[in-house]
């Protein structure tokens, strides 16, 4: 039994849509999500020691 | 290859890795990695600065070691920094904390709200993000600098510049004023010496004096690098050409540090042959740091020529601005005054 033009036309979008999804899902797996804005963390990853006197001039330049 | 071998591959590859947008590297980061100024971590798909409110070093200083020679002159700034910074300069100065991890290295929870009242407390008018790069710990800087406008503190970035316009721009809306280093002229100095580009600085000093910020720039001279009177002359065109004569200019001395021990000390001598240069050109202040200098360190009227401004080191000896304006000619002096 032959294949209607209808059913032709049919099969050719659903698998173009199914590849076109695939791929959509690739790349959001694969690139990098960007972003502008850090967000804080709860915990610094060093020690934690006060700071000391903030009186004095900073040993550091600028 | 067994199938929870399969799954495990499956899910390291699904894992996302993400991108950051705030400076011109626009590092990419895998999971558990950071980006190259080591404080932007990806931690499960998120970028998260892991320096937000963990300052290193908190001191005041005048606001002359900066340097900031055309800002509040004679006051004190409250003075922060987070390790980390997004350039690694091979002659850094501080590099104990701009190169340093996070993990290795400790500091104290301030909050922004707690710079600002300290700042506050310490009737220190403005506060600075300096020492290594704010620009590494941008939302640490900018909410502490929002919130310090709101209580009438002015905020000061002393910064190498190497940031994308965006993040930038928008930084400079909470900011009074910007020192911005320009190392070099070529985009060779930069990446040979300090991982960048020069490009993106030349932007950033575009855009702050554009949005009306104050800005000042310095450069460090270093012996056989970047001291030849071509090197110079090019620099002070460009200061001159794009952000104008008004525009102060510092020449720093450099001394071997951390990756450039090699090279001996700028001479005196060149950095008084850079200020003749820059003021040949055309610039109106022309200063010389990180050496005693008594007319490199002062600032004189471009119009009458007079002293103004007697500074020694980080001190103001005297000042003889009339509301910004040189008392002999009225010239009105460029800078934020009062």
């Amino acid at each position: 039994m032959g294949m209607t033009r209808r059913d032709f036309l049919q099969r050719i979008i659903i698998a173009g849509s199914t590849v076109a999804a695939g791929c959509l899902v690739l790349a959001k797996a694969v690139l990098p999500k960007k972003f502008l804005w850090a967000k804080p963390v709860s915990k610094y990853p060093g020690r934690l020691e006060p700071l000391g006197s903030i009186t004095s001039q900073a040993k550091w330049s600028g | 290859m067994r199938g929870n071998d399969k799954i495990h591959l499956v899910r390291r590859f699904m894992k996302q890795k993400v991108q950051c947008e705030l400076c011109p590297k626009e590092c990419v980061i895998g999971p558990g990695q950071s980006g190259e100024c080591r404080v932007r971590v990806n931690i499960d798909g998120v970028l998260r600065s892991v320096v937000y409110g963990y300052p290193c070093s908190m001191n005041i200083d005048p606001v002359e070691k900066k340097p900031l020679f055309h800002f509040l002159p004679g006051t004190q700034i409250l003075s922060l920094a987070t390790v980390g910074c997004n350039l690694h300069c091979l002659n850094c100065q501080n590099w104990e904390i701009s190169q340093a991890n996070p993990e290795e290295s400790s500091a104290a929870l301030v909050p922004p709200e707690r710079v600002v009242a300290l700042a506050q407390q310490r009737k220190s008018p403005s506060i600075a993000y300096t020492y290594t790069d704010p620009i590494a710990y941008y939302e640490y800087a900018y909410d502490t600098s929002r919130l310090g406008r709101q209580a009438g503190l002015r905020n000061v970035l002393v910064t190498a510049g190497y940031c994308n316009p965006k993040p930038w721009r928008h930084l400079l809306e909470v900011t009074d004023a910007a020192r911005v280093d320009l190392k070099g002229m070529s985009d060779d100095f930069y990446r040979r010496f300090c991982s960048g580009t020069v490009r993106p600085v030349q932007q950033c000093l575009i855009d702050a004096v554009a949005t009306g910020v104050h800005v000042e720039v310095i450069n460090l001279i270093i012996p056989t690098l970047n001291d030849s009177e071509d090197d110079i002359r090019r620099l002070s065109r460009w200061v001159k050409t794009n952000l104008g004569s008004d525009i102060p200019l510092h020449f720093s001395r450099f001394f071997p540090q951390y990756k450039m021990q090699h090279l001996p000390p700028t001479p005196l001598e060149t950095l008084d042959v850079a200020r003749q240069i820059a003021l040949e050109e055309g610039l109106f202040y022309v200063y010389i740091g990180n050496i005693r200098s008594k007319e490199g360190e002062n600032t004189y009227c471009p119009g009458c020529h007079k002293l103004l401004i007697e500074r020694q080191e980080y001190f103001v000896l005297q000042n003889v601005l009339n509301n910004g304006c040189c008392p002999g000619c009225g010239k009105k002096i460029y800078g934020v005054w009062v």
